[in-house]
């Protein structure tokens, strides 16, 4: 929803898809769980299977000593529980040698000069701590152990006992078992990449479902809302935000095309009656009089027509927010008196007095044509809805920095329904009365205008039948240096 | 006096020949920039009035190209784009003065007649129409003789009027000189006025000097 324009992203670089962060993340993350599950495994059947092998290396090693000492050197039962080999073709699990303490070899266990020598073992250890090795020897994984032997008879001395245990078996289950772990994860890896595209896919479908209903909104279906209930918590802000742009914009445009149409209706009353009257009095021959008083009719038709081009043009560059004015010091209340006094007589005539109660010493910033515009479109407001007797104050005030400037009149009054739409272009309180008052409906659109682009405000307060004050703040010195 | 008219579109070049040759004005038009520039060059204008909006070659180029050789005859522009920066621009290219369309036609005379007049007009001290004397430095108003007792604005209208007598001055006129009022608009205030006036001016007696001219405004003439 950047702002930016794309052309410029395209120029850096191609943005991420999110999907595509989402997808790797999830995956990488799961991925990364499941590998630590199978290396822990690996670790704990590994060890397992290796104290296994520790613990009955040693516990044989115990049995021989036992033997050992309880046998009294007799060779022939030790041979007995070193065992032959049962089978010629079944290897036996353990092999055995017995060495005095030259490591002279008292008795071993058929065939294993061959696949244990003795230099092969490490030396020996004691029960509680063994130290192994391990040796490949045709086909055969043995774990090689050796130990010292008391045999309690002084000149026998100290013997040796080194054992073979053939870990053939267990090396192949482990060896299956990492084959197995290896072909685990590749599958795991696949199968997280897939799972994490599809949750990605899943999580993004309600954005692109608002993207899809986004792209298919125009000027024409502005009125079209986001189907926001069923959406993730997140998206539905978001719609929802989207909804309420969607809102201020249908507002907006709804405003623009009454306003084109406003215009186009005020536009058609001056053409008119300038063709009609153009059109009869070129019907036939008439006196000069005649033509005179036609042309000048269309003459004040052209003017209507001007001051309404003109005070549309006024709102239009008013609206637009780099519009600036210039402005220079005034005193205020000599204004104020330059406008009571223009309009003194019609008020007269209507039987209307015009007061100004000014601070004389106070000097304000004020673009002058668009300030005496401004009050005169109020003043004359004022003298089409008082009554004969009344009486229109205009007011010029100091209020710290700014200056309170007020109309207040004892006039009809505007209905309180009326008073959010007052300053709005072409609204009327009584549509049929303005028409013959000449009015159009910009005036106090057109006061609201210079009050803002003088950067104040404008506030209304009326009481039917009592009385109308418009009451206009407007910042004494204006913020910025006037051009 | 010779004036060129540089404008493209032919109802306004067509009337615009048509009012200014009716004042007395030797007129010539141009339709396009080139030619205006063409003649601008090659004869000795008094005053040219120079549309801006031009086809090809627009009313800045005519003026810019002009002011490389001739820096002294007056150029009135005639536009219908009023922003600040406009005006600025045409006045900093040397245009004397810059009038925006629509305009009244009588704007467009006292526009030509300031700057044709060039430095501030002299006014006779005492103005004799008819039976009406105004005596400026008195502020005083009398006619067949006798004083007539005017209020201070009253005085300035009347004077304004017949300063410019046979002229027609526009309502907008009339509030901007007597009541220094920028205003523009349907209501009747100048009307108002004019009525206060001609009561005291016009009512006692038996020629009526101040003339309204429908849809143009008001005039003070004694032959009317």
């Amino acid at each position: 929803m950047s702002l930016t324009p794309t052309a410029k992203t395209e120029v850096l670089r191609r943005p991420w898809s999110l999907a595509m962060i989402l997808t790797s993340y999830y995956s990488l993350s799961a991925f990364l769980i499941v590998l630590l599950t199978v290396l822990c495994l690996q670790w704990s059947m590994t060890s397992k299977l290796n104290r296994k092998s520790d613990q009955s290396l040693v516990d044989r090693g115990r049995l021989l000593q036992t033997l050992i000492q309880e046998l009294k050197s007799d060779i022939s039962s030790l041979l007995n529980v070193i065992g032959r080999p049962p089978d010629v073709d079944l290897l036996p699990q353990y092999l055995i040698r017995v060495t005095d303490a030259a490591e002279r070899t008292i008795a071993e266990t058929p065939g294993m000069a061959l696949s244990a020598p003795t230099q092969q073992f490490p030396p020996p250890s004691e029960f509680t701590a063994p130290e192994v090795r391990d040796i490949k020897s045709a086909n055969r994984v043995l774990r090689l152990f050796a130990a010292n032997v008391e045999t309690g008879n002084s000149d026998q001395g100290v013997w040796r006992v080194q054992i073979a245990l053939d870990r053939t078996q267990e090396e192949e289950v482990l060896r299956q078992y990492h084959a197995n772990s290896r072909l685990a994860l590749v599958l795991a890896f696949v199968a997280c990449l897939g799972v994490g595209y599809w949750i990605a896919q899943r999580g993004m479908r309600p954005l692109r479902d608002v993207s899809f209903a986004a792209e298919s909104i125009q000027v024409s279906n502005l009125n079209q809302r986001l189907e926001t209930e069923g959406m993730p918590l997140e998206i539905q802000q978001m719609a929802q935000t989207f909804n309420q742009m969607l809102s201020r914009l249908e507002r907006s445009f709804a405003r623009l095309s009454q306003f084109s149409a406003d215009i186009a209706h005020e536009l058609r009353t001056p053409v008119n009656n300038l063709r009609g009257e153009l059109d009869v009095v070129l019907d036939r021959k008439r006196s000069p009089d005649e033509y005179a008083e036609t042309i000048g009719s269309a003459l004040e038709e052209c003017d209507r027509l001007t001051r309404l081009i003109e005070s549309l043009l006024f709102l239009a560059r008013a609206e637009h927010p780099e519009t600036q004015i210039e402005r220079s010091s005034c005193q205020l209340g000599r204004e104020l008196h330059t406008i009571r006094d223009f309009f003194f007589d019609q008020a007269e005539e209507a039987g209307i007095t015009i007061l100004v109660e000014a601070d004389e010493s106070l000097e304000t910033e004020l673009n002058r044509p668009l300030f005496q515009r401004a009050i005169g479109n109020l003043v004359m407001n004022a003298i089409t809805h008082t009554p004969d007797g009344g009486t229109i104050i205009l007011r010029g005030l100091r209020q710290g920095q700014t200056a309170l400037i007020e109309v207040q009149d004892t006039g009809c009054g505007i209905p309180e329904a009326h008073l959010p739409h007052l300053f709005e272009r072409f609204y009327r309180v009584d549509p049929s009365r303005s028409q013959i008052s000449g009015g159009v409906g910009l005036g106090l659109a057109i006061v609201k205008g210079v009050v803002e682009l003088h950067s104040g405000a404008i506030h209304v307060i009326s009481t039917p039948n009592v009385g109308t004050c418009f009451q206009l703040t407007i910042p004494a010195f204006s913020p910025v240096l006037t051009s | 006096m010779h004036i060129l008219v540089v404008e493209d579109e032919p109802k306004t070049a067509a009337y615009l020949v048509k009012g200014l040759r009716e004042q007395g004005y030797v007129v010539d038009v141009a339709h396009r920039g080139h030619d205006g520039l063409q003649k601008a060059k090659s004869l000795p204008f008094d005053l040219i009035l120079l549309d801006i909006m031009l086809p090809q070659m627009d009313g800045w180029s005519v003026l810019s190209a002009l002011r490389r050789t001739d820096s002294q005859t007056p150029v009135l522009f005639l536009t219908a784009r009023d922003s600040i920066e406009d005006r600025v621009r045409g006045l900093e290219l040397g245009a004397d003065d810059y009038l925006v369309k629509p305009f009244a036609f009588s704007e467009l005379l006292a526009r030509i007649r300031t700057v044709l007049r060039r430095g501030p007009a002299r006014h006779p001290e005492v103005i004799q129409i008819a039976d009406l004397e105004i005596d400026l430095p008195r502020n005083r108003v009398s006619r067949e003789g006798r004083r007539l007792d005017l209020t201070q604005k009253e005085f300035q209208l009347l004077s304004l009027l017949a300063r410019r007598s046979g002229e027609v001055l526009s309502r907008t006129v009339i509030a901007e000189e007597v009541w220094d009022m920028n205003f523009d608009s349907d209501t009747n205030v100048v009307d108002v006025h004019i009525r206060r006036l001609r009561a005291k001016v016009d009512t006692p007696f038996p020629i009526k000097l101040i003339q309204t001219v429908r849809g143009r405004g008001y005039v003070l003439d004694a032959d009317r």
